[in-house]
């Protein structure tokens, strides 16, 4: 499939989820998410130009991650795909922040096994202090988040 | 493990967590699309960073090339120029039309009509 008749179904994609845009008060009403020049003025219909904008962003590269995926005769979207998929929408600039940023969330990932391991072990011996609690519950947050997505794909995905 | 070794962990922790926008609103995006059945962790979270990259690119280079620099101001004009311009955002022009006024698109309708009628 090329590039043209992906947008295409993206467009008819969107028309009919129009209604899960990012548009809410809350994202993009900070400037660091726009990471803006200080002082910077966004108006309301630009800001909700962006999130819409971002919503077709994250139907673009998902249909073209999942032909690529498609066409390697898998099920599931791996890393490898959205890779892919960036350089085919020419947004070969994302390539390596985006390589440093699963690296780094990786890292992330087991250094929170071994933390929530590490406080499994503290609760036997029970002698955590309170900041440290506080910690490691927000970890506890994330992981359940996370837990709730598809492991299928999981697997493929570790040894890369 | 030491206490040293597990601050930095934990450090590591937060720091791969500056995605800014909702993971989970990201994957119902994703799942919207008819074709797809199942998404690894990693291919959302770089999505999901993808995404904040591509918004902070939209947003800066539409400033730069945008009318607002003087007043400090994004508008929504400098989003749509943009759209047009640029090969890669070109994706966006039918999410970011450009504004015309309704008498240019009527005058324009009525020149596409003369040409017809020459045909």
């Amino acid at each position: 499939m090329d590039v043209l008749t992906v947008r295409e179904n993206t467009t008819t994609l969107l028309r009919s989820y129009i209604g899960q845009t990012f548009y809410n008060k809350t994202v993009f009403s900070k400037k660091q998410d726009l990471q803006l020049p200080d002082g910077v003025n966004v108006s309301k219909e630009a800001r909700r130009a962006i999130s819409q904008a971002a919503s077709v962003f994250v139907l673009y590269a998902t249909s073209c991650a999942n032909n690529f995926a498609m066409k390697a005769k898998r099920k599931t979207l791996n890393a490898g795909d959205v890779m892919a998929a960036m350089e085919e929408m020419e947004f070969e600039r994302f390539l390596q922040p985006l390589r440093e940023a699963l690296e780094a969330y990786k890292k992330g990932q087991k250094g929170k096994k071994a933390a929530s391991e590490q406080k499994r072990k503290d609760k036997k011996k029970s002698g955590t202090d309170e900041n440290d609690k506080s910690r490691d519950e927000e970890e506890d947050e994330h992981m359940d988040e996370e837990q709730d997505g598809d492991n299928e794909g999981e697997e493929e995905d570790v040894e890369n | 493990m030491s206490d040293a070794n597990m601050e930095e962990n934990v450090e590591q922790a937060t720091s791969s967590k500056t995605i800014s926008l909702p993971i989970s609103r990201v994957r119902l995006i994703m799942k919207s699309s008819p074709d797809v059945s199942c998404i690894n962790q990693d291919a959302l979270f770089l999505t999901t960073k993808a995404t904040e990259l591509f918004v902070q690119h939209l947003a800066l280079s539409s400033f730069k090339n945008g009318s607002g620099k003087e007043t400090n101001t994004l508008s929504y004009s400098d989003l749509a120029n943009i759209a047009e311009e640029t090969e890669t955002f070109q994706f966006l022009t039918d999410i970011l039309p450009k504004k015309i006024l309704a008498r240019e698109y009527l005058k324009s309708l009525e020149e596409m009509k003369k040409e017809d009628g020459n045909l």
